[in-house]
C-alpha cells in the first residue's frame, strides 16, 4: 500500500482551475520528484496535501486513512512535516527555540506548570537533547544558540527540515528545498535528504526546479503542467520524454 | 507643590501604576497574540472585583483565597467571551473593525450583568472588607497595608508573567502565534488550545488586577470601564507589542495623572476635572507622534547592554 494517495485532486481559485484531477501515489521510502514549469500547480498541490489549502474535490489518503479535511496542524500530528520555497522560521528565536516547537506534549505547554520551572524543568532538557540530536543530523548544532534571523540562506533551510524532523514525520513536502541556494550546497542538502530516507525511513515529495541535482536522488518523478499530470515515470524516462522536454525546456 | 502632596502622590503613582501594568499586559497580550485589542478586558477587572468582594462578604478574608477566585472569575469570563464570540466571529473571517466593536458588545453585557446582580444583591459601592492600617510612617511618607498588597503581588505577577512568556515552552508557542500564526499551525501547535491558555492568562490577571483594585477603592459595576482608557494609553505607549514598554507605560500614565496632575493644579491652577483627559492626550500624542512607542528605544537600550 502506498503511504500517501491522492484521488482525483482539484482545485478551483474562482474561474480558475489551478490543480485539476490529479491522482498520483507515493510509496513509503522513496524520493519522489514533482516537477513543471512555473505555474503548473506544483506548489498548490503540496498545500493541498497539507492542509493549508481547501479541496474543491478529491480525496488525500496518508497511510490508509482519509484526512482530506484535516487542518494544519491535525495533519502534522498525523505525521506529515513540510517545507517552504522561503524559508518559513520564526526569526527572531534561536535555532533550538525553532526546533522546539512542534514537540508536541509538553509539560511546561500547560498554563498551570508553565509558571513553574522545576515541574517542566527536566522534560524540557529532554527535549533540547532529543531537539540538538536534529540540529546535529543538519550540521547545525554548533549554532543551536544563533537567532535564525543570522543564518545563511543554506542553513535556514537546513533549520526548516529539522524542525520538521522534530515532529518525527513519516512524509516529508519540501517545496524548492534548494531555491536560492549556492550549488554546492544544494548538493549537500540532497545528500542529507538520501541520508535521512536511509536512516530513517521517511518518504519524501519534493517539488524541485534545480532537475540536474533532483535527477541524481529521486527515485520516481511526477511533471506537471497546467494544473495536469503531463507524465510520470524513472528519472530516465522523465528525461529524455519529448513532451516533457516540450513544456519544460521549450524544445 | 507641598513635599507632603509630592510624597503622596508618588506614593499613589507606584499603587496605581502597578494595577495599570497588570491590566495593560493583558491588552498587549490580547493584542500580540490573538491580533485583537479588546475593550472587554476592563469587564473581567470588574468581575474580578466582585469576585473577590462576594467572597470577602462571605467572610472569608484571607487574601489569598480572594486572589484566587478573582483570577478564576477573571479568567472564565475572558474564556466565555473568546469561545463564545470572538473564536466564532474569526471562523467568519470577519474584519478587525467588527472584532473591536464585537468586544465593545461583549464587555457591555457582562457589565449589566454585574450591574444586575449588583442591584439584586445591593452590591454598590462596597469595599473588600480588609481593615485599613498603616505600616509605615515615615515623616511625609504614609504607607499602608493596601499599598503593601497590591504593589508587591502585581510586580510579582508581572514578573512571573514575563519569564513565563520569555522562558517557558508555553511561552514560546504564544510568541510563535504572536509573529505568525499561519506558520504555527503548519507546524503542528494546537494553535485553539495556546489560544485558550492565553484568553485564562490574560483574564486571570485582569481578575486579580481588579480584586487588588476593589482592596483600595469601592467596587462598582463601572469601575474598570472607567480604567481602561488609561490602561490602553499604557498598552499603546508600549507600541502595543512590548512588555517592558507597557510596563513603562504604565507607569508614566499612572504618574501623569497623579503626580503631573497635581503638580499643576498646585502651580497653574489647572483644575482636577481634567484629570480624565490625560490618558487621551497621551494616547493621541503617542500615535501622531510616535506610534510604535517605547518599543524601539527599549530594542535599543538592550543592544547596548549585550
Amino acid at each position: 500500500m502506498p503511504l500517501l494517495e491522492l484521488e482525483n485532486l482539484q482545485k478551483d481559485y474562482g474561474g480558475l482551475r489551478a490543480v485539476d484531477d490529479v491522482s498520483l501515489a507515493v510509496a513509503e521510502g522513496a524520493i519522489i520528484g514533482l516537477i513543471g514549469p512555473n505555474g503548473s500547480g506544483k506548489s498548490t498541490l503540496i498545500n493541498l496535501i497539507a492542509g493549508s489549502a481547501e479541496l474543491s474535490a478529491g480525496r488525500v489518503i496518508f497511510a490508509g486513512e482519509d484526512i482530506s479535511a484535516l487542518a494544519p496542524d491535525a495533519v502534522f500530528q498525523k505525521g506529515i512535516a513540510r517545507g517552504y520555497q522561503e524559508p518559513s522560521l520564526y526569526f527572531k528565536m534561536t535555532a533550538l527555540d525553532n526546533v522546539l516547537l512542534p514537540v508536541k506534549g509538553q509539560r511546561g505547554e500547560h498554563p498551570w506548570y508553565a509558571p513553574w520551572r522545576r515541574y517542566w524543568q527536566r522534560d524540557e532538557i529532554k527535549h533540547a537533547e532529543a531537539a540538538a540530536a536534529v540540529l546535529d543530523q543538519v550540521q547545525l548544532r554548533q549554532r543551536f544558540d544563533t537567532l535564525a534571523s543570522d543564518l545563511s540562506g543554506g542553513q535556514m533551510k537546513l533549520l526548516e527540515i529539522a524542525r520538521c524532523l522534530m515532529g518525527k514525520p513519516r512524509l516529508l513536502l519540501l517545496d524548492e528545498p534548494t531555491a536560492g541556494v549556492a550549488p554546492k550546497l544544494a548538493y549537500d542538502i540532497f545528500r542529507q535528504i538520501a541520508r535521512l530516507r536511509d536512516d530513517y525511513g521517511i518518504t519524501f515529495l519534493i517539488v524541485e526546479h534545480r532537475l540536474e541535482i533532483l535527477f541524481d536522488f529521486a527515485d520516481y518523478v511526477y511533471v506537471m503542467h497546467l494544473g495536469n499530470l503531463l507524465a510520470e515515470g524513472g528519472v530516465d524516462e522523465i528525461a529524455s520524454d519529448a513532451t516533457v522536454r516540450e513544456v519544460y525546456f521549450g524544445d | 507643590m507641598p513635599p507632603a502632596l509630592l510624597t503622596t502622590s508618588l506614593v499613589n503613582t507606584i499603587q496605581i501604576g502597578s494595577l495599570y501594568a497588570l491590566m495593560a499586559l493583558g491588552i498587549t497580550l490580547t493584542f500580540s497574540v490573538m491580533k485583537l485589542p479588546n475593550f472587554a478586558h476592563a469587564e473581567y477587572v470588574t468581575a474580578g472585583a466582585y469576585a473577590a468582594l462576594i467572597v470577602s462578604l462571605s467572610g472569608v478574608l484571607n487574601p489569598l483565597v480572594i486572589m484566587i477566585a478573582a483570577f478564576a472569575v477573571g479568567a472564565l469570563s475572558a474564556l466565555i467571551s473568546h469561545l463564545a464570540v470572538f473564536k466564532p466571529l474569526e471562523g467568519r473571517d470577519v474584519s478587525f473593525y467588527t472584532l473591536i466593536l464585537s468586544s465593545f458588545a461583549i464587555g457591555l453585557i457582562i457589565r449589566y450583568i454585574l450591574f444586575t446582580m449588583a442591584d439584586y444583591f445591593n452590591l454598590f459601592d462596597l469595599r473588600i472588607a480588609i481593615p485599613l492600617r498603616i505600616v509605615l510612617r515615615d515623616g511625609n511618607l504614609i504607607l499602608s497595608n493596601l499599598f503593601a498588597w497590591v504593589v508587591p503581588t502585581s510586580v510579582i505577577l508581572v514578573i512571573i508573567l514575563t519569564l513565563l512568556l520569555n522562558r517557558s515552552p508555553l511561552g514560546r508557542e504564544m510568541r510563535a502565534l504572536a509573529n505568525n500564526i499561519s506558520l504555527a499551525r503548519v507546524i503542528g501547535i494546537r494553535v485553539e488550545r495556546v489560544k485558550n491558555y492565553a484568553w485564562l492568562l490574560v483574564g486571570g490577571l485582569a481578575g486579580v488586577a481588579g480584586a487588588l483594585w476593589g482592596l483600595q477603592t469601592a467596587v462598582h459595576p463601572l469601575m474598570g470601564w472607567g480604567a481602561i482608557i488609561s490602561v490602553f494609553a499604557a498598552a499603546i505607549l508600549g507600541g502595543l507589542s512590548s512588555f517592558s514598554g507597557t510596563v513603562l507605560g504604565a507607569y508614566v500614565v499612572a504618574f501623569s495623572e497623579n503626580t503631573v496632575m497635581l503638580f499643576l493644579n498646585a502651580n497653574y491652577g489647572l483644575d482636577l476635572a481634567f484629570k480624565p483627559a490625560i490618558p487621551f492626550i497621551i494616547i493621541i500624542a503617542v500615535l501622531l507622534l510616535r506610534p510604535q512607542g517605547f518599543t524601539n528605544l527599549i530594542k535599543r537600550a538592550e543592544e547596548l547592554q549585550r
